[in-house]
């Protein structure tokens, strides 16, 4: 291997006839006067001069190449691999041409590639381009991921990729981008089950449900105990809720706000009518009876209290009403219907039948919490829950600072999927400042983001500018692209293989680590607990169907149009299908043409029949 | 339009008719000249080996392809270095090289004095060949191959230095080593004056163009001048309709027809109707501009270059 062409400070072309260059693995330049610098491979190609392209000359036959080749002739020989080599650090002046460039050690370069210990940092996979160092690596970095390539597993080949969690505490969080397909979702399950490997609290917003760590993979029997029981999976409206008199009247107004968009006089609904420590009852109550009062009017009501017959609690009641007219009256009908219906859609989600002391146990066990529901319910439930969180966390600190023993709660990474819903760029939504403030400010109070998302572009900026370290698999969208290309130190070449990525590699561009490094996730330890095939259950739904129908047709054949009423009967009574005739004879016609039974058409009759 | 002057123009319109004059179409159709070849010597049809075939003929030993090169830094003829290569490749991954420089600008340059370019030229080519001789008879020592194919046809090794040339041919015939030259072009003018006196500007070659068919040879006994000790042929080795030269040793004349095949086997069927193996050591030995202007930069002190070899037409303004 040996410097050709032209050289610059940054760059060299690197030509060598035996060894094929890998993109990504790091080469040594051995230019004394430089101390020989270090470099990556950008970009490879080989050539063969033997076997010319161009439209302008004519194409060797492969005949004459094989009979070369049976004669002895070894024409790879004659191949040229070239690599394009980017140094890590620019040199002070251009490399001499013609330096010799050999492979380094592990030694020679475990800075530039291991900052941490698989103890102590998050284990995620596999640095590629590293094969041609592990058999320099040091034992404790080696035989620690299994790998996962075309749906085989295979053992570690190369450096492993650690990141180092604890330096977040100068860069913080973490953005994951990546199209569908392209092991976004696989590298987010990876990296949870590295932060319960390292007991750190952790929040994950699931609207897809399948965060779940309880089905270990086999093939990591070993490495998956580490995760055992450091989940607990809770769902809004069945174990975790939002307690209603913790709510002050900014947050009751973000929730009804993220139940249906506030006009500015419903706004002015909710501050006049919500009061310190209100219950849901006692809110919920306030604002239905305000909506009959409206609806009753004034003389309405008088008129009521008029009537004779009336039980003293009615009467009461009629009291309640006035009064209640009498100090909202001047409140628009409309908007106050409008809260009262934004209120029934969150009761009936279940919101406010649960505390969130479920989570904040989890916690502080040193558990991931993941939090199941439907997207809205949890954008809503989101921004109640991390406010909550963060809130807690913040007086802890504060009061620390100041010298007060506060009550202790952990540090905490929230972790969220889709998070261009929770915090899009160019409009409002009621996530959305709250987790700014957490990029912005999180870092000192320990609280950190790992967002994940396939539109890094409908994304908040001020977030993403937050985001330290980013994770980004295979991009295909050229809009997307582009912001990451902004957003990341990503090279144009880079950039140009975006595209073209395997399902499970990643571009890692990080402060903490100083430049990008591709690597390749490790298998997961867990499984995703829904991986049927919806079109696999169509099928076998309907097999099952057509075996039970058959085994009691057998019984009956062979069977007459005239039969069908009765057959029908039986149907409904022992397999509940309330089928009618015409659909009875489409199912029989369709088990027929799949050659399942025989039917046979005679001027008198339809007749259906066993296959022999 | 092209931007040249109307004189010239004319001048080439006219050399365009003499040339039709001299080489008319119609003056011998293809049935013609073939029948009249078919009198002289005999048409052979070849087949090409599939390649399991040509590896059995080899057998375990070697194929060697031999070609130089020579090429000069641009300038005055009395101011330039010239550099000459030959290699001799076998196809076992074999090579051996030998190269020489020479320059006017030195007193002992080629033996000669001053002034005498066209013997110059002639020993240009004479040392090349030397060279090349010298590399096939050091491959055919140490490597003991089946065949060694030359580029160019041995008749002008054979002019070029007659003493290493009688040394290779022992030598070939010793280890039985098969030798064979290949030449692009046919040059020669003895078809001609045997069957087609009145063109006499003609080279063999015009008369042969487009009568072989492809995979076709034309041998003539008396093709290679008497006492050469060798045979000659055209073949057709390409779709070109232009065909190649082989000749070898009358010596080794029993082994012709496979000659015939192997070099129909290892030509692609595009191209300029070589074997491939002598284009790829040409590839490889071929002295080119940039090459012989890189060496002359990292070789000879630049105080000597821009003094001795530097050329006013580099600074040329457009």
């Amino acid at each position: 291997m040996q410097v050709v062409g032209v050289t610059t400070q940054q760059e060299v072309h690197i030509v060598s006839r035996e060894r094929k260059f890998r993109i990504n693995e790091i080469l040594v330049i051995e230019d004394e006067i430089l101390d020989d610098p270090k470099g990556e491979v950008v970009e490879t190609m080989a050539y063969n001069r033997l076997i010319p392209m161009g439209f302008d000359r004519s194409i060797v036959d492969a005949q004459v190449i094989d009979t070369l080749e049976k004669m002895g002739y070894d024409i790879e020989a004659d191949e040229i691999n070239i690599a394009k080599v980017r140094l890590f650090e620019e040199a002070p002046f251009p490399i001499s041409t013609g330096s010799s460039v050999r492979l380094p050690n592990f030694a020679e370069v475990r800075h530039l590639l291991v900052q941490t210990t698989p103890e102590q940092g998050m284990l995620l996979g596999e640095i590629r381009g590293t094969e041609s160092l592990y058999d320099t690596l040091t034992s404790d970095l080696q035989q620690q991921v299994l790998m996962m390539e075309q749906g085989e597993y295979r053992q570690q080949r190369g450096v492993p990729f650690l990141f180092d969690i604890k330096k977040m505490q100068q860069y913080p969080h973490v953005g994951i981008f990546g199209g569908s397909g392209s092991g976004k979702s696989f590298g987010l399950r990876v990296m949870l089950e590295e932060l319960m490997k390292l007991r750190i609290p952790t929040i994950v917003f699931d609207p897809h449900f399948e965060m779940d760590f309880r089905d270990t993979v086999p093939e990591s029997e070993k490495q998956a105990s580490k995760v055992k029981d450091r989940s607990v999976v809770v769902q809004v409206g069945r174990e975790v809720g939002i307690s209603f008199s913790d709510l002050s009247t900014r947050d009751v107004t973000d929730l009804l706000g993220a139940a249906g968009h506030l006009s500015e006089s419903m706004v002015n609904v909710i501050q006049t009518l919500h009061k310190r420590r209100d219950s849901y009852a006692s809110f919920s109550d306030r604002i239905n009876n305000l909506v009959q009062a409206l609806e009753e009017g004034k003389a309405g009501l008088e008129r009521q209290l008029r009537q004779d017959e009336l039980t003293p609690v009615e009467v009461n009641r009629i009291q309640d009403l006035l009064k209640l007219l009498q100090q909202y009256g001047t409140l628009p009908a409309a908007s106050v219907k409008g809260i009262h219906w934004r209120l029934n859609r969150l009761e009936q989600a279940g919101l406010f039948q649960q505390d969130i002391r479920e989570i904040e146990r989890g916690l502080e066990q040193g558990k991931l919490v993941v939090v199941q529901g439907s997207t809205w319910v949890l954008q809503v439930f989101t921004t109640y829950v991390i406010g909550a969180l963060y809130r807690k966390r913040r007086e802890f600190k504060d009061a620390q600072t100041n010298g007060e023993e506060g009550e202790f709660f952990p540090p905490f990474v929230t972790v969220t999927d889709e998070a261009h819903n929770f915090a899009p760029k160019g409009f409002d939504s009621p996530a959305k400042s709250i987790l700014k403030e957490i990029a912005q400010e999180g870092r000192k109070y320990g609280v950190f983001l790992f967002l994940a998302t396939q539109r890094p572009t409908l994304l908040d900026e001020t977030i993403t500018a937050q985001l330290n370290t980013k994770f980004v698999f295979r991009t295909v969208r050229g809009t997307d692209i582009a912001t990451l290309r902004e957003e990341t130190d990503l090279t144009q070449e880079e950039g140009k293989r975006l595209p073209y990525l395997r399902s499970g590699d990643a571009f890692v561009s990080s402060a903490i680590i100083g430049r990008t490094v591709f690597i390749r996730i490790r298998a997961a330890h867990t499984q995703s607990p829904h991986i049927s095939n919806p079109f696999d259950e169509l099928i076998q739904a309907t097999q099952h169907q057509d075996e039970k129908v058959l085994r009691y047709l057998k019984k009956q054949f062979p069977i007459f149009e005239t039969d069908f009423t009765q057959v029908i009967g039986t149907l409904q009574k022992e397999f509940s299908l309330s089928w009618d005739v015409k659909r009875l004879k489409q199912e029989l016609d369709r088990l027929a043409s799949d050659g399942q039974i025989r039917k046979k058409e005679t001027p008198f009759a339809v007749r259906y029949d066993m296959n022999e | 339009m092209l931007p040249i002057s109307k004189e010239l123009k004319e001048k080439l319109r006219e050399i365009n008719r003499s040339l039709r004059e001299v080489y008319p179409t119609q003056a011998m159709n293809r049935q013609q000249a073939r029948r009249k070849l078919s009198e002289l010597g005999t048409f052979y049809a070849v087949e090409a080996w599939s390649p399991e075939e040509a590896k059995e003929w080899l057998g375990d030993r070697t194929m060697i392809g031999v070609d130089g090169s020579v090429n000069s830094t641009p300038g005055s003829p009395l101011r330039t270095i010239s550099v000459f290569q030959a290699l001799a490749k076998g196809t076992k991954g074999e090579e051996k090289w030998m190269a020489d420089v020479q320059t006017p600008l030195l007193p002992n340059f080629l033996g000669f004095q001053e002034g005498q370019a066209a013997r110059e030229a002639q020993e240009r080519g004479a040392l090349l060949s030397a060279l090349e001789l010298q590399v096939a008879s050091y491959a055919i020592e140490h490597w003991k191959p089946r065949v060694v194919m030359m580029d160019g046809s041995l008749l002008h090794f054979m002019i070029d230095d007659h003493e290493k040339w009688n040394q290779l041919m022992r030598d070939a015939e010793r280890e039985n080593a098969l030798l064979i030259g290949v030449a692009e072009e046919i040059n020669t003018h003895r078809l001609v004056q045997e069957i087609a006196p009145e063109f006499p500007t003609w080279t063999d070659r015009d008369l042969l163009y487009g009568v072989l068919k492809q995979g076709e040879v034309f041998i003539w006994e008396d093709w290679s001048p008497a006492g050469s000790q060798l045979w000659k042929v055209a073949m057709r080795t390409a779709s070109s309709p232009i065909p190649i030269g082989i000749d070898g040793l009358k010596s080794q004349e029993d082994a012709i027809s496979m000659i015939f095949q192997l070099v129909y086997s290892l030509t692609p069927k595009q191209g300029r109707g070589i074997p491939y193996w002598l284009d790829i050591v040409d590839h490889q030995v071929r002295v080119t501009n940039p090459l012989v202007s890189t060496m002359i930069e990292e070789y000879i002190d630049p105080d000597i270059r821009h003094h001795l070899l530097m050329l006013k037409r580099n600074d040329r303004m457009i």
